[in-house]
């Protein structure tokens, strides 16, 4: 198995790593990962191989059952892989790492029920002992960036789902993480919100220069999102394309679901998940 | 909104109020000696318990109701959590848990007064005994199944052990936690009247005991009606600390009911 190269020098140096963005962020391993129990073997990731510049807005989609959350969940260290290894910031993961958050397709499951929205949002902070004064400050506009001002006191079981999974996220960005990684955050809420909640990663994103790790299952939200799209194929996973997706940086949900281009991408996408399912089996890609 | 109130207090005191009121009826002309009037046994309620007896029976009963029901409460919590979260220290101790649980706490009294004697220990040690089991059980069931979900929010935002465990596991565990202490609390009220019953010198059970050894029958009644009059209160009392403990936990289940 090859490894690529990975710069010892990023250990401990954060700031430096955050803002070189020809290093990347992130580097998936051939990663694999097989699900043993004493009567079978289910072999889930087959072989998994990408990068995540630091900056970057990557998606990945893939058809349900792709183990898409199976692969989040080694990225983010909660996992153990079976083979090849996750790099983060120049380390290897095996527990997860500082500098990550990630945001849960489940929110009512995710956030503290028994704490009030601001509670939620400040307790990581306190627990990576962050000043007082500052954390007080990180709370109050992670909130108003997700438009929650209003809600500090009151408990997540009391807001919307769209509201809950807006704390999670204000929960996430208060953490300042390098890389925020999203799991099918908004497969739960309703199309509306969705589009809201969409153009709400768009906006701190750019607003944040955060690193953002998408996972959906919704090729057009993979397209209208990323910059990069990672197909994934069927279990066990490989991944079947990287594209580019070559739309302009201010993007709405009107023009650029309208653009020819964004419709191009779709089609393409599409197809090559409709191959992945009808289950022409993926080839193991030649390493690179 | 004060008719409403009005409705639910009338619905909660009618039937007590009609059965106080057959008992009163049947037994006003009683004459037979185990079945006294009702009217008699009020009368001898307040000579009986506030002349003296408060002090010297019934606060030392409760106390070691106190005590005992709070370690258990304690012990039960901790030993659960440490059991719930390690699976092999859960799957060492299943099988003698699964016996000692199926001990009942009363025979025990026999053997803790070999050690402990007939004073306050023995009964503290009976009750506690006897309490702490469905503390111990379910706090061990509420830890194993916290939320996933909630665990690994936990490990991606690195709280740290304590923080965890403060924060995460035993807030998500406390509904069971307290039913098991709800379930405890009457536990406790009986083997306190029991672990009197044997050996003793003071207490709510020995004088109830005492006047039923010398046909004080009355006294007796009054005892009896003074046990389930504290039992109501200590489950009022209860219902107050869980409202507070449990209070995000109704709310919860108040907004699915309405939804």
């Amino acid at each position: 198995m090859t490894t690529t190269p990975v710069s010892i020098d990023a250990a401990g140096d954060r700031d430096r790593t955050k803002f070189n963005r020809d290093r990347p962020v992130l580097a998936v391993e051939h990663v694999q990962k097989t699900y043993r129990s004493r009567e079978r073997s289910v072999e889930a990731i087959r072989d998994l191989h990408f990068t995540v510049q630091a900056g970057e807005l990557v998606c990945i989609v893939g058809p349900s059952g792709a183990g898409k959350t199976t692969l989040l969940r080694c990225i983010a260290g909660l996992l153990p892989v079976s083979g090849g290894t996750v790099v983060f910031e120049g380390e290897k993961v095996s527990a997860p790492p500082a500098g990550m958050a990630v945001v849960f397709q489940e929110y009512a499951r995710s956030l503290f029920p028994w704490m009030t929205v601001r509670q939620n949002v400040i307790l990581p902070l306190k627990e990576k002992k962050v000043p007082r004064a500052e954390r007080a400050r990180l709370t109050d506009e992670a909130l108003a960036a997700v438009g929650l001002a209003d809600s500090h006191d009151a408990y997540p079981w009391q807001l919307s789902g769209g509201m809950q999974q807006r704390v999670a996220i204000a929960r996430a960005v208060a953490y300042e993480p390098d890389i925020l990684i999203m799991d099918e955050p908004f497969a739960a809420v309703d199309a509306q919100t969705r589009a809201e909640l969409e153009d709400l990663v768009r906006e701190l994103w750019r607003r944040l220069g955060v690193t953002v790790l998408f996972v959906t299952h919704d090729i057009d939200e993979a397209v209208y999102l990323g910059q990069r799209v990672l197909i994934l194929s069927n279990r066990p996973t490989v991944i079947l394309e990287d594209v580019a997706i070559d739309l302009p940086d201010d993007r709405n949900q009107l023009e650029t679901r309208s653009d020819p281009v964004f419709a191009a991408h779709r089609a393409h996408i599409y197809g090559r998940i409709q191959e992945a399912k009808r289950g022409t089996a993926p080839s193991r890609p030649s390493s690179d | 909104m004060i008719r409403v109130v009005a409705r639910r207090v009338l619905v909660a005191v009618a039937l007590p109020i009609i059965l106080v009121g057959i008992w009163w009826s049947v037994t006003q002309s009683s004459t037979d000696v185990f079945w006294p009037p009702l009217s008699k046994i009020l009368s001898s309620f307040a000579p009986t318990w506030f002349e003296g007896r408060l002090t010297s029976d019934v606060v030392p009963s409760l106390v070691r109701l106190a005590v005992g029901y709070g370690i258990a409460v304690i012990g039960g919590i901790a030993a659960g959590t440490a059991i719930g979260s390690f699976r092999m220290l859960r799957e060492i101790l299943e099988p003698i848990l699964e016996f000692l649980r199926a001990v009942p706490p009363p025979v025990l009294i026999p053997v803790i007064m070999l050690f402990a004697g007939i004073g306050n220990t023995m009964k503290i040690a009976v009750i506690a005994f006897g309490c702490a089991w469905p503390v111990l059980l379910n706090t061990v069931e509420g830890v194993r199944s916290v939320d996933e979900v909630l665990r690994d929010t936990g490990r991606i935002y690195r709280l740290r052990r304590r923080t965890g465990l403060a924060k995460i596991v035993l807030p998500a565990a406390a509904p069971q936690i307290v039913a098991g202490a709800r379930q405890a609390l009457s536990i406790g009220i009986i083997l306190m009247v029991i672990s009197e019953m044997f050996a003793a010198t003071n207490g709510l059970g020995f004088t109830t005991i005492q006047f039923q050894r010398t046909f004080a029958v009355p006294q007796m009644w009054t005892g009896i009606l003074l046990l389930g009059i504290i039992g109501v209160v200590l489950a009022f009392l209860f219902k107050l600390v869980e409202r507070r403990v449990l209070a995000w936990y109704l709310g919860i289940r108040q907004t699915q009911r309405k939804g």
